[in-house]
């Protein structure tokens, strides 16, 4: 079976990273203090799996490049992924989301509103209409966590 | 004609949200406005957050929150005492929320000697000096036990035991934790060593010591009073004998240099100013003195005092070089 | 003592378990917050209740949580709770190919199932089961994990590399934080928000409901054709009965059992149930492609797992999980000493807990079986509007736990985690499982070799440990033996699928 030159770059990725992780582990466990109640000691497990990863890596890595050469190009296949550029927003809006409710302590209500409100114009539809449906709903929902988690479950929201 | 007043509804409907958010934004804005305004004259103008650095149900908590119902239900502060749980990281998680609250007094903390165990295995990223201490609200200490069906009667003959079988017996404990540091205390002491198997809780110790793949395990004097059934407690680790097991030696009585008297300890942010510690220390002292509250201390084998805030600092001071010289042996 | 049963069909006792086990419901079926959340947070609450009431809301909160976690896991692939994360495997795909209802009805029929069965066992030999439990050591502990680590290593589907990698890059995740068998900082790299390590729900809500509403977001505007309700009745008969009866009662008294070790919960329970399903069913291949016995066994087991960790709860006062931990903190805030003492000095709270677990469960049927068409119309709410209302419920969830925005943080990485292994057609399982069940085998394994001094060949005065040793051998080997008796014309062990 021939694989894509799509699927093979994606596995020379999953290689690089999981061997940058291997890396780490290799790293960390070099200053864990020696063993001294029982034989294994904090670092034994962290250098078996930076052994394990790296080897795993090693292999899923290799197998791409030999692959490489009798890669069908990607002609006409569809990605993945559709859209993912409205992928990225929807992340990068849950980030200022987050951001702003932890390094800004913007007040919860309005965040949350906003938040709904450029997730659905995002996601769904930019329409006026639909907008509004959007911060009706995130208003409500907002209104109604905040209610909760302060009144019941004495958690602080800004 | 439909499509119209529909599309103008809709128009309203955006322009009220709109204006929801502005109106609550500013209303939000003129809130912290004023807060930051209140100064410690009339101290507090908004319920002050006590952090405890565990999950909900433990001691730390329940103290907390017995002793934070105690003062709001006879008002000795304006506003409620609030309880918020951040548990994890050894404290880290609860030190970053209390100075993410500030140093004006609103946020405080509740936490007990574990700190500065946090303190001496130099986890948590804190040190003592990043707090100000408000006070101890009473205390209790730990027991050891071994199994009731146990060939040793008394501290003296495990030791003994220990002595001529070097190792021989097992105590649950989780290295670094109190009950490693408070049985290595006593076990340095006495010149003896035990074996160890990992134990992160009470329940873990508990299991362990039952079920017989331990010998020996450090129990809350309260825990062992509702669980200690098939148990037998050999010493206490307090100052002084505990009321509700008056057989019970100390530590100290049996010439072991091992004591750990685990206080409640509220504390707040270095730079705190004083006239607002001393408020709310104030009301504390007036809780651990309610009758109410002893009672409670009393049935959970915890002992009501109150110890002022740089009393209990030079306390835990001196406490942390005790303990130091054992977590150092561990590095 | 019958009297003390009765004492929760009082009126108020069975609002408050209806309204415990209905906002578990609803709370253990939004992705991000769970069962152990609801209850960490509602404990407060019942400080200024009576003891009894407060325990039979906990209880209907937990119940309730653990059984609603199965509503999102079949229709949005997002576990509601940990303890669903099996249900996914093969409910959602179910659901996929119009079988959702089905799906949903078998998952519910499970877990009342599962919940009866292991009341069976909480009612009638809590204490002699407790003891039993008591007599697991570290080694026991250990074998019973590896034996879990080595049946689940099977679920890798597609390639074999892949799945050994995902799993190594689970275990790799458990590493930072506090290393509990030494109590010191491990591959924290000097940061203090690391000292909390990964922890479990960030990471789950994270790899699972952030990485998939990522990916629905990628997904082309137009409306899929979405399951549709195709009649009035539920599509379970009483033939299922004897099609499923004998895997829900396997898997019901697998989750009892794993339940009743503490440290050891409902999402153990499930994986467990699942993989042993699997190895003993004739049609493996099926088995994440919207196979009903999958389901059948993660929710009978997840819900069985509840009444195994209330037997040493209830008996010896020992704690199965956090969620347990807090239901002790609830008894001992009213000065009730959980404990062998708790059925003399205070019966109406042990027979309490025994009676509010087996009427929940009924409460439980009752409500979803209710709901249950209305519930599967989740899956056809417009995708912009419900995709922001779970990441804002992720978000607080995640947040709410331990009140910390790390938390959170935590999650968002691990959504760009669950989507890269995704992308690189890495399966989540074998991460998932690496992730959880590593820590405990390795603080199990250093635990033993302490207590042994290091030596290794301790386990063999351990009959126990070395009974799961040989399964996880056995587990490792099967296919091979299968093969060889098949060869020989023998008969294969039946499989009760």
């Amino acid at each position: 079976m021939t694989r894509t030159r799509r699927d093979i770059y994606t596995d020379l990725a999953l290689s690089v990273f999981s061997l940058a992780g291997a890396a780490l582990l290799f790293v960390g466990a070099s200053d864990l203090p020696a063993a001294r109640f029982e034989p294994l000691g904090s670092s034994a497990l962290p250098y078996a799996l930076g052994v394990l990863i790296a080897l795993f890596a090693a292999i899923i890595g290799l197998r791409a490049l030999f692959a490489l050469r009798a890669a069908m190009p990607n002609a006409g296949e569809p990605s993945e992924l559709a859209n993912p550029g409205r992928m990225a927003l929807v992340f990068v809006a849950t980030l200022i989301y987050v951001a702003a409710l932890d390094s800004f302590r913007a007040p919860y209500i309005v965040a949350t509103t906003l938040f709904i409100i450029a997730i659905g114009a995002t996601i769904g539809s930019p329409k006026p209409r639909s907008l509004a449906l959007f911060a009706v709903l995130g208003l409500v929902l907002a209104v109604a966590i905040r209610f909760v988690f302060t009144r019941f479950l004495y958690v602080d929201l800004g | 004609m439909f499509n119209l007043t529909r599309r103008r509804a809709i128009s309203g409907t955006i322009r009220a949200v709109a204006g929801a958010i502005v109106s609550l934004a500013v209303a939000s804005t003129a809130l912290t406005a004023t807060s930051q305004a209140a100064l410690a004259d009339d101290f507090p103008t908004k319920p002050i957050k006590v952090i405890v650095p565990y999950k909900p149900g433990g001691r730390t908590d329940v103290v907390a929150r017995m002793i934070a119902d105690k003062i709001q239900q006879k008002g000795w502060l304006e506003q409620p005492l609030v309880i918020v749980n951040a548990d994890g990281g050894a404290g880290a998680n609860a030190f970053g929320q209390l100075k993410r609250g500030g140093n004006d007094g609103y946020t405080i903390m509740h936490w007990s000697h574990e700190l500065l165990l946090s303190v001496a295995m130099g986890l948590g990223g804190f040190q003592l000096d990043d707090f100000k201490s408000i006070g101890f609200t009473g205390g209790g200490s730990p027991l050891w036990a071994v199994r009731e069906d146990a060939p040793y009667k008394t501290l003296n003959e495990l030791i003994d035991h220990l002595k001529k079988e070097p190792r021989s017996l097992v105590e649950a404990v989780a290295i670094g934790s109190i009950p490693h540091i408070v049985g290595a205390m006593l076990e340095k002491s006495a010149g003896v060593e035990t074996r160890y198997v990992t134990a992160n809780s009470n329940a873990d110790r508990l299991r362990l010591l039952l079920g017989g793949n331990a010998d020996i395990a450090l129990f809350a004097a309260s825990e062992f009073m509702r669980q200690g059934e098939n148990l037998r407690p050999l010493v206490y680790f307090g100052n002084e004998r505990l009321a509700a097991l008056p057989d019970l030696p100390t530590a100290k009585e049996l010439g072991y240099d091992a004591s750990w008297a685990n206080p409640n300890w509220w504390l707040a942010p270095a730079g705190t100013p004083d006239d607002v510690v001393k408020k709310i220390a104030g009301a504390l002292e007036k809780a651990i003195n309610d009758p109410e509250i002893a009672e409670y201390f009393k049935n959970n084998t915890l002992e009501p005092y109150w110890t002022g805030g740089d009393e209990a600092m030079d306390q835990s001071v001196a406490m942390l070089a005790s303990l130091k010289s054992i977590t150092d042996t561990l590095k | 003592m019958f009297d003390a049963f009765l004492v929760v069909f009082h009126l108020d006792n069975l609002l408050l378990l209806l309204a415990g086990t209905a906002v578990g419901i609803v709370v253990g079926a939004i992705p991000g917050l769970t069962a152990t959340m609801l209850i960490a947070l509602t404990l407060p609450m019942t400080f200024h209740m009576e003891a009894v009431n407060a325990v039979t809301l906990l209880i209907g909160e937990y119940v309730g949580g653990i059984s609603g976690g199965l509503i999102t896991a079949i229709l949005l692939r997002m576990p509601g709770t940990p303890s669903s994360i099996t249900t996914t495997f093969d409910g959602y795909p179910m659901a996929q190919t119009g079988r959702a209802e089905r799906a949903l009805a078998l998952g519910i029929m499970a877990s009342v199932a599962g919940g009866i069965i292991s009341w069976g066992f909480l009612a009638g030999m809590s204490p002699t089961l407790a003891h039993f439990a008591l007599q697991f050591g570290p080694w026991e502990y250990f074998t019973l994990v590896l034996m879990a680590l080595f049946m689940l290593a099977a679920l890798a589907s597609g390639s074999l590399v892949k799945g050994l990698l995902a799993a190594a890059i689970g275990m790799a995740f458990s590493l930072p934080g506090v290393d509990s068998s030494l109590g010191s900082a491990r591959l924290t790299f000097g940061s203090d928000t690391l000292l909390s390590g990964f922890g479990l729900l960030p990471v789950l809500i994270g790899v699972f409901a952030i990485s998939q509403i990522l990916r629905e977001a990628a997904e082309p505007k137009k409306e899929k054709g979405k399951a549709r309700l195709p009649d009035r009745k539920l599509p379970v008969h009483w033939s299922d009965a004897k099609v499923h009866g004998m895997n829900m009662l396997r898997s019901s008294v697998l989750g009892t059992w794993i339940g009743l070790l503490p440290g050891i919960g409902g999402n153990v329970a499930a994986l467990v149930a699942y993989s042993t399903t699997r190895q003993l069913s004739k049609e493996k291949e099926k088995f994440g492609t919207g196979h009903e016995p999958g389901v059948v066994a993660s929710e009978s087991a997840n819900n069985a797992a509840i009444g195994g960790a209330l037997i040493p709860l209830i008996t010896m006062g020992i704690p199965g999980s956090v969620t347990e931990a807090i239901l002790i903190g609830a008894l001992t805030i009213h000065n009730l000493q959980p404990g062998p003492l708790l059925f003399q000095n205070s019966p109406e709270i042990a027979y309490g807990v025994i009676a509010a677990y087996a009427v929940a469960n009924v409460m439980m049927l009752i409500l979803m079986w209710g709901t249950v068409r209305y519930i599967a119309m989740i899956a056809q709410i417009p995708r912009a509007g419900l995709l922001g209302a779970i990441l804002v419920f992720c978000v607080i969830g995640s947040y709410a736990v331990n009140n910390s925005f790390s938390d959170v943080w935590i999650m968002m990485a691990f959504g760009l985690v669950g989507l890269g292994l995704e992308l690189a057609k890495v399966p989540l399982g074998p991460f998932v499982i690496g992730f959880v069940l590593s820590p405990i085998a390795e603080e199990q394994l250093r635990a033993s070799l302490m207590m042994s001094d290091g030596d290794v060949w301790a386990i063999l005065h351990r009959p126990y440990a070395l009974f799961f040793l040989a399964i996880a051998v056995l587990t490792l080997f099967y296919p091979m033996i299968i093969d060889l008796l098949g060869r020989r014309g023998g008969k294969t062990e039946s499989a009760n699928v």
